[in-house]
């Protein structure tokens, strides 16, 4: 174990690292604990109804971030609105798809 | 894969609300006319080159950079406004691109450049852009980290930089922690073939100068692993996205509660409008701002107000919603020989667009 000297600024970076690291790990831990209370084994393992087979349906919830437009954008921000225009592009072709709207049925996007 | 339902809740922006909203916009043109509203028909854009622009090009020139010996926020700025600088003649400055991402003379020093979105324009500043996207974290500190006796520092199962696949959010933006998405399904840790080919070739041997931005310590310089940070949000999204081409999506009603917290009026009853189906409020419509928390409903056959509201109603706010059913209704059917598909509900005739 040694000991090596950094500048402030240096050390800064570091510590904002080893801090983002920290916080994955921990996200990343509470996910998977949630997806293990809820899955269908840990409920067959405690005693309730065994799923039916492996192949059940399932349920899952989305939740996106939405869009972020702060004072200041950096690349989080960056990230965050690109999930969100892959996701509002994905939505918007299936919505369009499921209506059923052909190509020469172009709905009004806009209205004075 | 069986098909799976996913809920779309949409909290801070609707991501499926907004398009759906446009999708039944061809019966909105029936009311629009009944209230003598101006409208103009446009085309509905279906290329997306922003999701190109930002993920390929973009990271692309990210991955460069951190590639090359010291690299700088500054190297890349140049870079970028060479291709998107409209003053400099960018060779994507011009087309679609100029809408998607462009940089003016004075974002050259002001550091910044302008993205488009679907929301709105956004300006991202370039600074600190390299450093997070190569998510330095020095070895010595995870070599300590693994050390650690806690679980959740140090898995068993050992730490991988996918981590733990999730089906909902993307761990990009430790800043913003939203709720995270719950699947029943059993445990998601096996990251999708979609975002484990996206990974492998991703992963690419550092080359003998290895980038490194400059305000990283240069004693710890060796990475763990060898993916950026872009890398990794492009394969969640990835494999998100290739969750969801396996779901059969459903639309949940919302009723926001006002927020005047004022008594409204009820709803008009089945039949006075002159779309039975559709009934909606108009103080919400297009509201492409944050505040906005309900998504479209999909319900059996036609109704007005849940028959559990009675007078005086609640203080509610209708985003919209649209009653789906298998057969469309007898005052409306499909708009032209080549929609086929039974969900294409509109006037068989469109209302001509009334112009000043």
């Amino acid at each position: 174990m040694f000991a090596k000297s950094l500048t402030a600024s240096q050390g800064a970076v570091t510590r904002d690292a080893t801090a983002r690291y920290i916080y994955k790990r921990l996200f990343d831990w509470a996910l998977q604990a949630a997806n293990d209370s809820l899955s269908a084994a840990a409920t067959a393992a405690a005693g309730g109804e065994a799923p039916l087979s492996t192949l059940a349906s399932c349920v899952g919830i989305l939740d996106i971030y939405g869009f972020e437009n702060l004072g200041f954008n950096s690349f989080e921000q960056l990230c965050v609105n690109y999930s969100a225009e892959v996701l509002h592009k994905v939505g918007s072709e299936l919505v369009i798809d499921m209506s059923g709207l052909g190509a020469s049925c172009l709905p009004v996007t806009s209205c004075t | 894969m069986p098909p799976c339902n996913f809920l779309y809740l949409t909290v801070a922006f609707p991501v499926c609300a907004q398009h759906y909203c446009e999708s039944v916009f061809a019966l909105e043109l029936v009311e629009y006319q009944a209230e003598g509203i101006r409208y103009e028909q446009a085309a509905y854009r279906r290329k997306h080159p922003l999701v190109r622009v930002i993920g390929v090009e973009l990271m692309t020139l990210l991955d460069e950079q951190c590639r090359l010996p010291n690299p700088t926020d500054h190297k890349l700025l140049t870079k970028m406004y060479k291709k998107y600088g409209a003053a400099q003649g960018g060779v994507a400055a011009i087309g679609a691109h100029s809408k998607v991402l462009r940089m003016e003379e004075t974002d050259y020093t002001d550091q910044l450049f302008r993205v488009t979105h679907y929301a709105g324009e956004v300006t991202y500043s370039v600074t600190g852009f390299l450093e997070k996207h190569f998510d330095e974290v020095p070895e010595a500190v995870e070599r300590m980290l693994q050390t650690s006796t806690s679980i959740i520092l140090n898995p068993t199962a050992g730490t991988s930089a996918l981590g733990i696949a999730s089906a909902a959010t993307s761990s990009s933006a430790p800043s913003t922690p939203t709720g995270a998405g719950a699947s029943a399904r059993g445990s998601v840790g096996a990251p999708s073939a979609a975002a484990n080919a996206y990974l492998a070739s991703a992963r690419k041997t550092p080359g003998p100068n290895k980038g490194v931005p400059p305000s990283t310590p240069a004693t710890a310089v060796k990475r763990s692993t060898n993916v950026n940070l872009g890398t990794l949000v492009r394969a969640q999204v990835a494999q998100l996205l290739d969750e969801l081409e396996r779901t059969v999506p459903h639309f949940v009603r919302c009723i926001k509660a006002s927020d005047k917290a004022a008594k409204q009026d009820p709803p008009p009853a089945v039949g006075a409008s002159t779309n039975p189906l559709l009934k909606k409020r108009r103080s919400t419509v297009g509201n492409n701002t944050a505040t906005s928390t309900a998504a479209a409903v999909a319900a059996a056959g036609t109704h007005s107000v849940s028959p559990s509201l009675s007078p005086p109603y609640p203080s509610t706010d209708y985003a919209f919603y649209l009653v789906q059913s298998a057969t469309p209704p007898s005052t409306l059917s499909r708009c032209c020989n080549s929609c086929a598909a039974a969900g294409c509900w509109r006037p068989l005739t469109p209302p001509a667009p009334t112009t000043a």
